[in-house]
């Protein structure tokens, strides 16, 4: 498979209370890849290191191809960025902006920009500073997909954006991803927005990486189970036992990452009985793995 | 790119180079003035063209400065987040933003020369004395570079490397008033200041005789 | 009392003299004691003379070269330079670099160096001349180490024989002009006295500076004026010296009243020489504050008061050298020649030198004044260089900051 993104043992610092360790990410090439994690978890500074904004203290970046931020000249050329805070400048019209952005981009296509404005119905004669959230959120959004990236990198793109203007760009962006096979990693802490569109899923805590996998896999694989007699040990089980915990006599409610129906067979053999499998949807499932994370079940 | 770098810095700064422009072209009309009115007595008229002298080499600073400022503003305002994922070498950034800086200073300096050129060519100097409004105004050209680079790379550093220089000159200051007070004798501070003001020094092109009319 | 133990000493005689010294001592115990110690300065001024004679003469013989060692002469045209083995190579090519110098400032003028005798001196150290068959040093002369090299000692020599040859202009002249300036002036000094010229409040300065060349010539003091008052000065230069003077006494008087002993020269500070200036100074005073008020016989009679004080022509010395430099310049190599001839008036001498008439002079120095270059706001050349190399390095530095590294 080829990563369009690839960190090795990614290391950064900032201040004295938060670091990032270790950070091992793979997006693939052609996912729309979503970024979860709580606020606080590094996200922002993670997109940071990735386009060279940032410089890491240790470890080693892949963009495209290339190395960062020795490349990122080159990189940047290929990557459509919308921040997560305003980054226009306020004294600009929405013209000039677009004139400013595209006087830096090869690839830019003024008629599909054109296309854009009159689709986010943008008035192009207000200044940046008199825009509304939404305008300002769809100008940055315009600007990022008219100049026909490669890859797209989105931090909270729809953050306070109203649910209609949410829905036009996240409309803009699978459009283009469909249309071109980029790939796009948007990062978020609306999960179910992230459950609709994402097809790769990486959670992020407290600077580390605490999963990475396809999206289905992850909502696939996240149970909870209600078990009878169930065995003191799990240490041999075949999933992660996330978290247990007891039902006032009836029992035991397990929290498992990995399940297959066919690890029934685990029970069986430990005299348990399973009496129920949950499904959790994305949302309960990001915060039972958060929450495990933070405080792991002792080894036994 | 830079044409485009160009006209969104033109944007922020067209007031400014208005006013520097109004503000060049007057002040040189104005100590004619000023000075003809005491023209029939040279040492009182050249008094009166002196005393202007600090008012160029202040605008010359203001101007440096302001610009300055202005070129950075719209990228500190945005954390530089913009410039900073721009597909464009980071030097090369800095660069147009330097030289597109640097030509707004243009304005103001031609209106001095204009200004200057035609008290040169007035009937009412003095006989004795000459304009020299080519020299007073590739003073103020160079004095106004100055400034502007200067000024250019403290706002263009972090805020840590602006703070930290500006409280290096808040120390001297206060160091040279403190000695003074105190009454030690120390040609530390005198040789600094001579350091900076006297050629080769950084502000060296600030001293000497601005003078439109001399003798 | 060792005189009068002495002269108990010296028998009868001697003992009634003392008796009657003792007498008057014990009668006069004050005039003896003043005696005794007239005596005694006098013993010690008369012992500090021999001493210092006896420190002058070793300082001298320390400081005179001794001829005896200065076998080389040099010739260099009307030069003549003495000097030693050791020195004679350096002597000889400063000696001809000084001649050269000469004649071209002064032509035939050199004549008047004969019998001078310019030193080049290891023992002395130093650049002396001397003159012809006497044996002691006049003491004029340049200290230059042993390392000085032919150009250092032949600017010295010229710098020498300028002086020796100003010396031998007498007459209303040397008066006029201080000394003459026999030295070519480079354009800074044009250039200051034109500044002079044109900031003095002195209304016939400005008609000399406007094209008026009979007016510059009263202001050089080479014509006669009737009436300075009138002729030099106009209502709005008594008027701007009535205000200054007003300022200077102000402030004078306020200085005196703090001190007694304030702007007081030795020689006036009794009371009575005091109170003499005091009456001057504040009668200045009234008549300047009374033309500041717009009393026009006020500024009048203030300036006969000055005028009084000093009725030199307005232009002063250095304006005056600088019209006979500029005589000395249109006069070509023999000027000096004919200067040194010259007699009668100042304006007659003047005009011999420069071998033209007066008011040609007059008119070619007035262009000199007003026409020489110089450009006191220019910026100068290391100041553009230096200031280029800031504005550059400030510009580096903009693209080293860490934010964008």
């Amino acid at each position: 498979m080829m990563f369009v993104v690839e960190t090795h043992d990614l290391g950064y610092r900032a201040g004295s209370d938060f670091e990032i360790a270790q950070l091992n990410m793979h997006v693939p090439a052609g996912a729309v890849y979503g970024f979860l994690g709580p606020n606080g978890a590094g996200k922002t500074t993670t997109i940071r290191l990735l386009l060279g904004l940032l410089r890491p203290a240790k470890g080693a970046i892949t963009v495209l191809g290339q190395p960062m931020p020795q490349a990122s000249v080159s990189v940047l050329a290929r990557t459509g960025y919308v921040p997560e805070r305003p980054h226009l400048y306020p004294t600009l019209t929405v013209a000039e902006a677009i004139d400013l952005h595209a006087a830096f981009h090869a690839r830019w296509d003024k008629p599909w920009a054109s296309e854009l404005v009159s689709r986010f119905d943008l008035p192009p004669a207000r200044r940046i500073s008199a825009l509304s959230k939404g305008e300002t959120g769809k100008l940055m959004m315009l600007l990022a997909l008219a100049q026909r990236p490669e890859l797209l990198v989105l931090d909270e793109p729809t953050d306070g954006l109203d649910p209609v203007v949410r829905r036009d760009v996240l409309e803009a962006v699978l459009d283009y991803v469909s249309a071109h096979s980029a790939t796009v990693l948007i990062s978020s802490h609306l999960v179910h927005e992230l459950e609709r569109i994402c097809d790769w899923i990486g959670v992020m805590d407290q600077g580390r990486m605490i999963a990475e996998l396809p999206m289905q896999e992850f909502k696939a694989g996240i149970k909870r189970i209600r078990v009878t007699a169930a065995p003191r040990d799990a240490g041999n089980a075949p999933f992660t036992l996330l978290a247990r915990a007891s039902l006032n006599g009836s029992g035991e409610e397990w929290l498992v990452r990995g399940w297959e129906p066919a690890m029934r067979a685990f029970f069986d053999t430990a005299g348990a009985s399973v009496r129920e499998v949950v499904d959790l949807d994305l949302e309960e499932g990001f915060v039972e793995l958060l929450r495990s994370f933070r405080s792991p079940l002792p080894r036994t | 790119m830079f044409r485009a770098i160009t006209r969104t810095q033109w944007k922020s700064s067209r007031g400014l180079v208005l006013l520097a422009t109004i503000l060049a072209f007057a002040i040189p009309i104005a100590s004619f003035r000023t000075a003809t009115d005491v023209r029939a007595q040279g040492g009182l008229f050249l008094g009166a063209i002196a005393s202007w002298s600090v008012a160029y080499s202040v605008a010359a600073a203001g101007i440096g400065l302001s610009l300055a400022m202005i070129a950075w503003s719209p990228d500190h305002r945005g954390r530089h987040v913009y410039a900073l994922t721009l597909p464009v070498a980071r030097w090369r950034y800095v660069l147009m933003r330097l030289g597109a800086g640097a030509l707004f200073i243009a304005a103001p300096v031609a209106a001095l020369l204009v200004s200057a050129e035609v008290v040169a060519h007035s009937s009412s100097i003095p006989i004795g004395l000459q304009a020299f409004p080519i020299a007073l105004t590739i003073r103020f050209t160079i004095a106004a570079l100055v400034a502007y680079a200067l000024f250019f790379a403290i706002t263009a550093a972090t805020a840590r490397t602006a703070g930290i220089i500006i409280t290096i000159i808040a120390v001297f200051c206060a160091a040279t008033y403190l000695a003074a007070a105190a009454d030690v004798h120390t040609t530390f501070f005198e040789r600094t200041i001579e350091w900076i003001f006297a050629t080769p020094g950084l502000l060296s092109v600030f001293t000497g005789r601005w003078m439109l009319i001399d003798a | 009392m060792p005189e009068a133990a002495r002269a108990f000493r010296g028998g009868q005689g001697g003992r009634w003299r003392v008796v009657v010294a003792l007498g008057v001592a014990l009668c006069f115990p004050r005039r003896a004691a003043v005696a005794q110690e007239q005596a005694a300065y006098a013993h010690r001024v008369d012992s500090l003379r021999a001493a210092t004679d006896s420190v002058k003469a070793a300082l001298a013989r320390l400081n005179t070269p001794t001829l005896r060692s200065l076998v080389d002469t040099v010739r260099a045209g009307e030069l003549v330079v003495a000097t030693e083995p050791s020195l004679h190579a350096l002597a000889a090519a400063a000696a001809h670099i000084a001649s050269d110098s000469l004649a071209a400032l002064v032509g035939g003028g050199t004549r008047r160096l004969a019998g001078t005798l310019f030193l080049r001196s290891a023992i002395r150290n130093g650049v002396s001349e001397l003159e012809a068959g006497s044996a002691a040093s006049s003491g004029r002369g340049t200290d230059l180490p042993l390392t000085a090299d032919r150009f250092t000692v032949a600017r010295a020599w010229i710098e020498t024989a300028t002086i020796l040859l100003d010396g031998t202009i007498t007459g209303d002249l040397r008066t006029w002009s201080g000394f003459v300036p026999i030295a070519r002036w480079d354009d800074s000094k044009w250039t200051s006295i034109r500044y002079g010229m044109v900031t003095a409040p002195i209304f016939i300065v400005r008609q000399c500076i406007a094209g008026n060349i009979a007016a510059c010539e009263q202001a050089l003091g080479l014509t006669p004026t009737t009436d300075p008052l009138t002729q030099w000065y106009d209502e709005a230069d008594r008027l701007q010296y009535a205000r200054m003077t007003v300022r200077q006494l102000q402030v004078f008087a306020a200085a005196s009243r703090n001190s007694a002993s304030a702007f007081c020269p030795s020689s006036a500070c009794d009371s009575s020489s005091r109170g003499t200036r005091d009456f001057a100074l504040r009668t200045k005073l009234a008549y300047a504050t009374r033309c500041v008020g717009g009393a026009a016989t006020a500024c009048d009679t203030l300036f006969r008061l000055r005028l009084n004080e000093s009725s030199d022509a307005p232009l002063w010395q250095d304006v005056h050298q600088s019209l006979l430099r500029e005589a000395l310049t249109l006069g070509g190599p023999d000027a000096f020649d004919r200067l040194a001839n010259s007699r009668g008036t100042v304006a007659e001498r003047i005009a011999a030198t420069a071998g033209v008439p007066l008011d040609s002079v007059v008119r070619a120095w007035r262009r000199t004044v007003l026409t020489t270059a110089n450009g006191p706001t220019s910026v100068d050349t290391g100041t553009v260089v230096s200031s280029l190399v800031w504005a550059l390095a400030c510009g580096t530095l903009a693209l080293r900051s860490s934010r964008w590294r």
